[in-house]
C-alpha cells in the first residue's frame, strides 16, 4: 500500500441546518486522495431528500479541529488538518467534485467507481464535504471519510 | 558490422513535468492512466508510456503539485522523451491522482507476486 491511511469519524450529531460538514486540509508535501465519503442519520424516520456537495475551498472556515484516525494502530499521525462541522462556512472555489441527492432514510456513501474517479486535494489545498440542503427538522447525522495521504 | 568510431550513447529516457505558458495544446480526449500487473501505463490518444512504480508515484505527485503552482491561464506539459501533453491543472490533478492509486495497485501486485527465496 502507497501512504496512509485514516479515518475521520463523527457519530450522532444534530444539524438543524446546511452546512459544511467537513473540511480537508492536506499537508504541504502531500497529496491527499479521499477514498470514501459517507452520511447518514439515525433519528428521523421520514423519507426527506437532502444533498452534499464535495467542493473545493479556496478560504478555510471555523469548524471543531478533529484528529483522523490511521488505520493501522501506531501509525504517523495524518499530516495535515481536518475540521468539522463547521460554525463560520468557508469559501468555497468553482471546482465541484461530487454533488449527489441522497435520501435521509437510507444515507450516502460514495466511493470512486475506479482511480481516475479518485478526488485528489493537492499539497496546502483544502476540500470540503457539506450538507446542501436544510434538514426540515433536527436530525442526528453520523458522517465521515477515508483519506489516504501519499508523500513526494 | 563492428562500429570503430565515436560511440553514440542511446538518449536516456526522459520524463519531465513543468508548468507552462502561452498556447495550450488542447490535451487529447483519450487520456487513461491503467494498471498492467506490476507497471502502470499512461495513454494518451494512441501513445502511451509505461512507468515503474516509483516513476509513476514520482510523475503523478509531480502533476497534482504543478496543478496546484498554476495560476490562471497556466497549464502543465507533462514531456516524455521530448514530446509534450497539456494538461488544464484541474486534469493535471486528476491524472497525477490516477497515477498515485494506480502505483499504489501495482505496488501491491509486486508485493503480492514477490519471489520466494530458495530453501
Amino acid at each position: 500500500m502507497i501512504g496512509r491511511l485514516y479515518n475521520v469519524a463523527i457519530g450522532a450529531q444534530a444539524q438543524t441546518a446546511a452546512k459544511t460538514l467537513m473540511e480537508i486540509a492536506a499537508p504541504a508535501d502531500a497529496v491527499v486522495t479521499v477514498e470514501r465519503i459517507q452520511i447518514s442519520q439515525s433519528s428521523f424516520d421520514t423519507s426527506e431528500n437532502l444533498g452534499s456537495k464535495v467542493q473545493d475551498i479556496s478560504i478555510t472556515g471555523t469548524g471543531t479541529a478533529t484528529t483522523p484516525r490511521p488505520f493501522e494502530t501506531g501509525d504517523a499521525a495524518f499530516g495535515g488538518t481536518v475540521k468539522t462541522n463547521h460554525t463560520i462556512e468557508p469559501t468555497y472555489g468553482t471546482a465541484v467534485h461530487l454533488e449527489q441527492g441522497f435520501n435521509v432514510l437510507s444515507g450516502m456513501l460514495w466511493t470512486p467507481a475506479n482511480d481516475d474517479e479518485v478526488i485528489v486535494i493537492s499539497p496546502s489545498a483544502l476540500l470540503g464535504i457539506n450538507l446542501d440542503v436544510a434538514p426540515s427538522a433536527s436530525m442526528d447525522f453520523s458522517y465521515g471519510c477515508t483519506i489516504r495521504e501519499i508523500g513526494g | 558490422m563492428n562500429g570503430v568510431g565515436t560511440y553514440l550513447a542511446p538518449a536516456k529516457p526522459s520524463l519531465d513535468v513543468t508548468k507552462a505558458t502561452g498556447v495550450m495544446r488542447g490535451t487529447p480526449s483519450r487520456v487513461a492512466v491503467r494498471q498492467d500487473g506490476p507497471i502502470v501505463v499512461l495513454f494518451v490518444a494512441d501513445k502511451s508510456v509505461q512507468m515503474t512504480t516509483p516513476i509513476a508515484h514520482r510523475v503523478g505527485f509531480a502533476l497534482v503539485v504543478n496543478a496546484r503552482d498554476c495560476a490562471p491561464a497556466e497549464f502543465v506539459r507533462l514531456t516524455i522523451n521530448g514530446e509534450s501533453v497539456d494538461f488544464p491543472p484541474r486534469s493535471a490533478r486528476q491524472v497525477g491522482g490516477a497515477l498515485l492509486r494506480k502505483a499504489d495497485g501495482a505496488d501491491d501486485w509486486q508485493r503480492s507476486h514477490r519471489r520466494r527465496a530458495a530453501t
